[in-house]
């Protein structure tokens, strides 16, 4: 199993910096990166878009 | 800020004002039947007589919880309070927001047992009303019967518009929508200011509302005050674009069927 991560803009205003997420070459979530408009939050990764199974496991945010 | 020349003016429709004698939370009661359906000085009388107890609760406390099975019935007369249940995983979906005059587990009277529980947002007063004390009232006073049926009615047309925004509208809509329909029950019940009304609602709650992340309410938010539709601060709502909010919230105000005396004389 190889877990990639692929640095990617995103279009999520205010939010730009992002990445994609790949299990074997599949994409299975992408990541952003908030923005200094979500206050205490800001520089965490957020789930933007996720495969079902991988939502079922996941905290939404994280620090690194 | 000047008031927004477009915004309703629910003052002009809402000028009558209950008898003196009225206690604050007969009043506060009162308020909000006569802002669904118009009610004679008899059935003012007739409520006036119910036995209210009032107690004080502070933020985020459960009044009944999921599973109880109440003999009153609790009418909210300050603060805000939500209907609420959690998943088996620990999510909480919030059903419904409620404000001075509502008395959001009246269905207890006739379902029994609580399927979902119910909590303070902010400081609260709330004012029990015992089961029987409730069904006395509605057989002495069988019109105000109609008026608290017609209420559950519009509760049901309320989650109706919930349903409609969770599965089909963006957080954009969704967050106007309720922040158009919040003002305009505030307004109807003569809470707020001309533009304005309380707004303690954090982000986390909003989010468990209508199915967001905070992260997606934060953003949503942030394009709502973008766009010139909103202020929000110190716990205050201000609405600086009425008609564009409401364009932004796809909201249509019917559903609410405030104005009962129109509806009456239709």
């Amino acid at each position: 199993v190889t877990l990639t991560l692929q640095p990617m803009c995103v279009s999520a205003a205010p939010d730009r910096e992002g990445c994609l997420v790949l299990l074997d070459n599949c994409i299975v979530a992408v990541l952003v990166r908030l923005s200094e408009w979500h206050g205490e939050a800001a520089g965490s990764w957020f789930y933007e878009l996720a495969s079902a199974p991988v939502m079922a496991r996941i905290t939404l945010r994280f620090s690194t | 800020m000047p008031r927004d020349a477009s915004a309703p003016d629910f003052d002009k429709e809402r000028t009558m004002t209950a008898p003196t004698e009225l206690h604050l939370e007969h009043n506060v009661l009162f308020r909000k039947l006569r802002s669904i359906s118009p009610l004679s000085d008899d059935e003012k009388e007739c409520l006036s007589t119910l036995p209210l107890t009032t107690k004080k609760f502070g933020p985020d406390q459960d009044i009944v919880r999921e599973g109880d099975r109440p003999s009153e019935c609790c009418l909210v007369v300050e603060g805000f309070v939500c209907r609420y249940k959690f998943t088996t995983d620990g999510k909480r979906q919030i059903f419904s927001f409620h404000i001075a005059g509502d008395i959001p587990d009246l269905q207890s009277l006739h379902l029994k047992v609580m399927d979902h529980s119910l909590m303070t947002l902010t400081p609260c007063k709330l004012a029990f009303i015992s089961h029987q004390s409730l069904t006395e009232l509605m057989r002495k006073c069988p019109r105000v019967a109609d008026v608290m049926w017609r209420d559950t009615l519009i509760d049901a047309a309320i989650f109706r518009e919930w349903m409609m925004g969770i599965g089909r509208r963006s957080a954009y809509t969704r967050i106007a929508h309720v922040l158009c329909e919040v003002f305009s029950k505030m307004r109807s019940v003569g809470l707020g200011n001309g533009n304005g009304c309380e707004w303690p609602v954090t982000q986390a709650e909003l989010g468990d509302a209508l199915g967001l992340s905070t992260v997606h309410v934060n953003r949503s938010l942030q394009e709502l005050r973008g766009d010139g539709l909103i202020e929000l601060r110190g716990g205050s709502l201000t609405i600086l674009n009425w008609d564009g909010l409401k364009k932004a919230g796809e909201f249509d105000p019917t559903y609410l069927h405030l104005d009962g005396e129109a509806e009456q004389a239709a």
